[in-house]
């Protein structure tokens, strides 16, 4: 029997069910969607693919949005329901202002929407009801036999949900409360769980013993003494009561979905639109002030879409009057004892076996049989269609915000020779979360490449240069104290000790460097006020190369405050770049137009700021880019675009020495040096001014601090004859720096010598406060019988310093023996050294001395 | 003269003829004879004695003069072995007492004025300074302290360079004394002055 009342449940449901699907609906269901208003005039270009659609919308992009009736559809991935569409232009529903029409279908506004439930649904509730349900709705009881879930569920038809409130009062029918526990609900779907809640007969779950001999029922128990059985429970419907639901345009809420990778990007928006899947707990509208700061393109279309969606409110039925009901037979929990074994006497009435009495539980009805009901408001809905969404691609307009940048070393010393290669990180904070990711791909009108190729990443450092002035018709006082650069002889026919040199002034210089190997190492999205990715912080590797090798003047490397360059220099570098689609950081152009290199005063140590990247043309500080306050946690330093990195240049080059040798007989001044130099070789003296890039040709210095430590040997007395000649016989002077030779010097015996040496270093060349670079000199002559060796204070150069050698060390056949020479040793202040050395051979064989007259007188008279 | 007053004391043929004549005219003049004879002899011999002593007073005069004089050469050898050791600084010295600048050669053939106001002799005088028997005694045993020589003067007369000849001409005058004491003969002391000019040409 049991069975059979269940199918035949099943049978009216599924009856009921198969009604309600061929049954006319509500004319439309709600379905609106967000949509921006005027959206070309936001700058925000429509994409039309087919029946779905979406917008480009340009980084920075606010507009309005509002909530609008969308019964076409749009973006649901299916069709578009024209028959709806076409519903409501019968209707003569008027388009939302200023809404696009995708496909060439518009939108209405939200409140007609709820205008029109309203209305439609006056005065005919109670027979849309039935139409749409299927379910009768005069006085009946409906058996609950399957349970209060599968019973109270014929009131919604697939595609409709319902809800079960208790609202408390009974049936005429069942005026009684009962006994069973019945808990309050509240909007609660009418899902297999509120099985529990009514009363039925499953819960009867209990047994208990209502006679003596073991008869048993199933109770539901109610407490340890008292228990009900429930029966016949069901749906009574007494007089009922229906209504539409009340739609208000507030109740439709916009929310983001999520569930694409462009759902994590943070949109703000006023109100705040929340992230979402059902959109339940969206933001309330109409209207919605939508910015689009972050971008959502990341290579992958439709995970870039932004797809902004509205929860409506389910439109149906509200049905009071409808009651739970069933009854209760209510057992009280008692006791029964009987006489089990009667008393045995014997003949004489003697008690053989005394009696035994049981006593045993039973359970025992009150009389009655209570019928009790519950109250209950039913919501029949019709959900929502999913509209489809409005979906937004947000792309990239806006250049990095802020970069940190460092080299490592953190600061990496000038290599001694050629170029410096040294690896770097910039990390750039950016609003594109995916800035990291490459793709070229083609969206409408636009364009989206992303690489890393369009970083262009620049590095731009600071690098003297020199400018050069002649000096001419210097004397040896002029040399001693006026401090110069390399001299030499002015005139080498003239017997005269005037000289020119140089003097130099730095000039720093803005150079680009060669920057290789640039690669996007690591991205790490950056949360905004929401939480939701508003940028990244990316790693970008590669390698910077200073092309210039180490300065020749310059050194801040040093552990003697003399060793230094005075003043100290600076030598700065930074970056500049672009984000990965090429929009480029704050002053990019303006850092980036200053070309190869730039000689500007902002290059200078003391110019500019000492710890923020500044433009090179006129010192100001490139400053942070848009939208930094959208990333709280930027996770570098952000007051301005970039740091500074520094590097360091050692001093690892020796003073310079020369020396002029003066022959008292032949009133010749021989120059003795090397141009081997820097100076010398871009200077030319002076005449040459000014070169700011060493990075072009031959690098003068390129490798030869070993051919400078060469060059001050000047041992050549092969052709010791030619030499003889030149040097005594010859019209001109002997200048090893003219002529760039490594020659010897020679002479006869018994010819005095003047020697002048004098030093200069690389460091601090110039100036005399500072020894002109040079911390001792220390010579010494070689002669036959013996060394002469003194030291020259650094303030007390070229002071004349006299020498005759009186034996000759060059025998018959050329060879020479003893070695004569000069030695000069000097030192910088950064423990450099160089030795000079000057081999003197000399010569003179016969000295004749020739009586011309002789006088005598007696002188005692 | 003494041989030819033997063979007159010895009478020769010659005279002989006209001797008994003679005789009576000899008684007389005998004495005188001998008077005579004895006072040339006398005369002879004091001639002669006084001849030797004359003689061996001009031979101690000889004798210091030579002493004196060798003295002086002294002192000029010394200055020229000096100046063949140090012919620069005797040039230096000596173009420092014309008027040029020692540190500057002059060169044959060129025009380099003197400056006078910038003459100083001091470089000579140093340069000989030390050309004398004070700065260097004399170690011949036995001889007296009395004994100087020294070179009193130096002059450079010119110094110059031919460097086409690769030579260092100097022309000097060095002015020297000896002086010499000697007991004997009462000659005491003598002093005797050196001016000597030489030409040092140094040459390769």
């Amino acid at each position: 029997m049991f069975y059979m009342k269940r199918l035949w449940i099943l049978l009216l449901i599924s009856t009921l069910c198969s009604v309600s699907i061929y049954a006319c609906s509500l004319p439309a269901e709600p379905c609106a969607a967000v949509v921006p208003i005027n959206s070309s005039g936001a700058g925000m270009e429509m994409i039309t693919e087919g029946n779905t659609f979406f917008y480009l919308v340009p980084q920075g992009t606010t507009a309005s949005f509002r909530t609008v009736w969308d019964p076409a559809s749009h973006n649901t991935g299916g069709g578009l329901l024209k028959g709806k569409y076409d519903w409501c232009i019968k209707a003569g529903i008027a388009f939302e202002p200023g809404a696009d029409m995708p496909n060439g279908y518009g939108y209405f506004p939200a409140s007609a929407m709820a205008d029109f439930f309203e209305i439609q649904g006056k005065g005919n509730v109670v027979e849309a009801f039935t139409r749409t349900t299927g379910v009768p709705t005069e006085d009946a009881f409906i058996s609950g036999d399957l349970g209060p879930y599968l019973t109270l569920s014929a009131f919604a038809k697939p595609g409709q949900e319902s809800e079960v409130s208790t609202i408390g009062g009974t049936a005429t029918e069942y005026p009684d409360e009962g006994l069973f526990p019945l808990a309050g609900l509240s909007n609660e779907p009418v899902e297999p769980a509120i099985d529990s809640v009514f009363p039925n007969q499953l819960k009867s779950n209990s047994t208990v013993p209502i006679t003596f001999e073991g008869s048993t029922i199933n109770v539901y128990k109610v407490s340890d003494n008292k228990a009900i059985q429930i029966m016949n429970e069901g749906l009574l419907i007494e007089d009922i009561q229906i209504d539409l639901t009340d739609i208000e345009v507030s109740d439709y809420k916009a929310f983001v979905r999520s569930g694409n990778e462009a759902a994590n990007v943070e949109i703000e928006s006023s109100p705040q639109i929340p992230l979402s899947i059902t959109g339940e707990d969206g933001a309330p509208g109409p209207d919605y002030t939508i910015t689009f700061n972050i971008p959502t393109f990341n290579g992958d279309k439709e995970a870039s879409k932004v797809k902004f969606k509205v929860w409506a409110p389910g439109a149906g039925f509200e049905i009071t009057h409808v009651y739970w009901a069933w009854e209760e037979k209510v057992f009280n929990k008692d006791s029964e004892t009987r006489v089990t074994t009667p008393a045995v006497y014997d003949a004489s009435g003697s008690l053989v076996t005394p009696e035994v009495k049981t006593t045993k539980e039973v359970w025992k009805q009150e009389p009655g049989i209570k019928k009790c009901s519950e109250q209950l408001k039913l919501k029949v809905i019709k959900p929502a269609r999913e509209a489809g969404s409005t979906d937004f691609i947000v792309y990239d307009t806006k250049g990095p915000i802020a970069a940190r940048f460092t080299t490592n070393p953190a600061e990496q010393s000038f290599a001694e020779t050629g170029q410096t290669t040294m690896p770097f990180v910039l990390e750039v904070l950016d609003t594109n979360p995916y800035f990291k990711e490459a793709f070229n791909t083609t969206i409408g009108s636009f364009n989206f490449n992303q690489s890393v190729d369009n970083l262009k990443l620049n590095i731009y450092y600071t690098y003297p240069c020199y400018q050069f002035s002649s000096e001419g018709g210097l004397s040896m006082d002029a040399l001693k104290t006026g401090g110069y650069g390399l001299a030499d002889l002015e005139d080498l026919s003239n017997k005269t000790a005037s000289f020119k040199s140089y003097k130099y002034e730095p000039k720093w210089v803005w150079k680009r460097a060669k920057v290789t190997g640039l690669s996007i190492s690591a991205s790490t999205k950056k949360p905004g006020s929401t939480g939701r990715h508003a940028g990244s912080l990316n790693t970008i590797n590669g390698t910077v190369t200073i092309q210039q090798p180490r300065p020749w003047h310059q050194c801040n490397d040093s552990t003697s405050a003399d060793g230094k360059s005075s003043p100290e220099p600076k030598f700065k570098l930074f970056a500049i770049s672009n984000d990965s689609q090429g929009l480029p950081c704050m002053q990019y152009a303006s850092v980036f137009g200053i070309g190869e290199s730039l000689v500007s005063d902002t290059a200078k140590p003391d110019a500019g700021s000492d710890s923020e990247a500044f433009s090179p043309s006129d010192g100001s500080v490139i400053p942070v880019g848009e939208l930094l306050d959208k990333i709280p946690s930027p996770g570098i330093p952000t007051s301005n675009w970039s740091n500074l990195a520094f590097m360091k240049a050692k001093d690892e080059i020796a003073p310079e020495i020369q020396v002029v040798v003066f022959d008292t007989r032949t009133n010749k001044y021989h120059m003795f040096g090397t141009k081997e130099n820097v100076d010398a070789n871009f200077s030319n003296f002076g005449s040459n001014g000014f070169d700011d890039d060493y990075s072009s040709g031959d690098l003068p210095y390129l490798g030869k601090k070993d051919a400078i430590d060469g060059e001050h040997k000047f041992t050549d007395i092969t052709d010791l004859n030619g030499l003889f000649d030149t040097y005594l016989s010859g019209a001109n002077a002997i200048s090893t720096v003219a002529d760039d030779t490594n020659v010897g010097y020679v002479c006869q015996k018994n010819n005095r010598l003047v020697f002048y040496i004098r030093a200069f270093d690389n460091i601090n060349t110039c100036d005399a406060s500072k020894k002109f670079g040079v911390s001792s000199i220390d010579y010494t002559i070689q002669d036959k019988d013996g060394a002469v060796s003194d030291s020259i204070s650094t303030s007390d150069m070229m002071k004349a310093i006299e020498h005759v050698f009186r034996f000759e060390n060059i025998d018959a056949g050329g060879a020479v023996s003893p070695e004569y020479s000069l030695t000069v040793n000097a030192s910088d202040f950064n423990g450099n050294s160089r030795e000079f050395k000057l081999a003197i051979a000399v010569m003179g064989r016969k000295l004749d001395i020739r009586t011309l007259e002789e006088r005598r007188k007696r002188i005692d008279d | 003269m003494i041989e030819t007053s033997f063979n007159w004391l010895q009478g020769g043929p010659s005279l002989l003829p006209n001797r008994k004549k003679i005789v009576g005219l000899r008684k007389g003049m005998a004495i005188p004879l001998v008077l005579v004879f004895c006072v040339c002899v006398m005369v002879f011999a004091s001639s002669l004695a006084l001849f030797r002593k004359e003689s061996k007073q001009q031979n101690l005069g000889n004798v210091h003069f030579l002493q004196a004089n060798f003295m002086a050469q002294s002192a000029v050898q010394m200055m020229l072995l000096k100046l063949s050791a140090f012919p620069q600084e005797a040039c230096d010295a000596g173009v420092l007492s014309l008027g040029y600048c020692p540190f500057r050669g002059i060169i044959a053939g060129s025009e380099v004025s003197p400056n006078p106001a910038s003459s100083n002799s001091d470089g000579l005088a140093q340069f000989f300074a030390d050309c004398n028997s004070t700065a260097f005694p004399i170690k011949v045993p036995g001889l007296s302290a009395d004994w100087k020589f020294a070179v009193t003067d130096f002059k450079v007369i010119s110094a110059y360079t031919n460097p086409a000849e690769r030579q260092l001409i100097i022309s000097a005058q060095i002015t020297s004394e000896g002086e010499t004491r000697l007991a004997k003969g009462g000659m005491d002391v003598r002093k005797e002055e050196m001016i000597k000019t030489v030409k040092l040409t140094r040459e390769n």
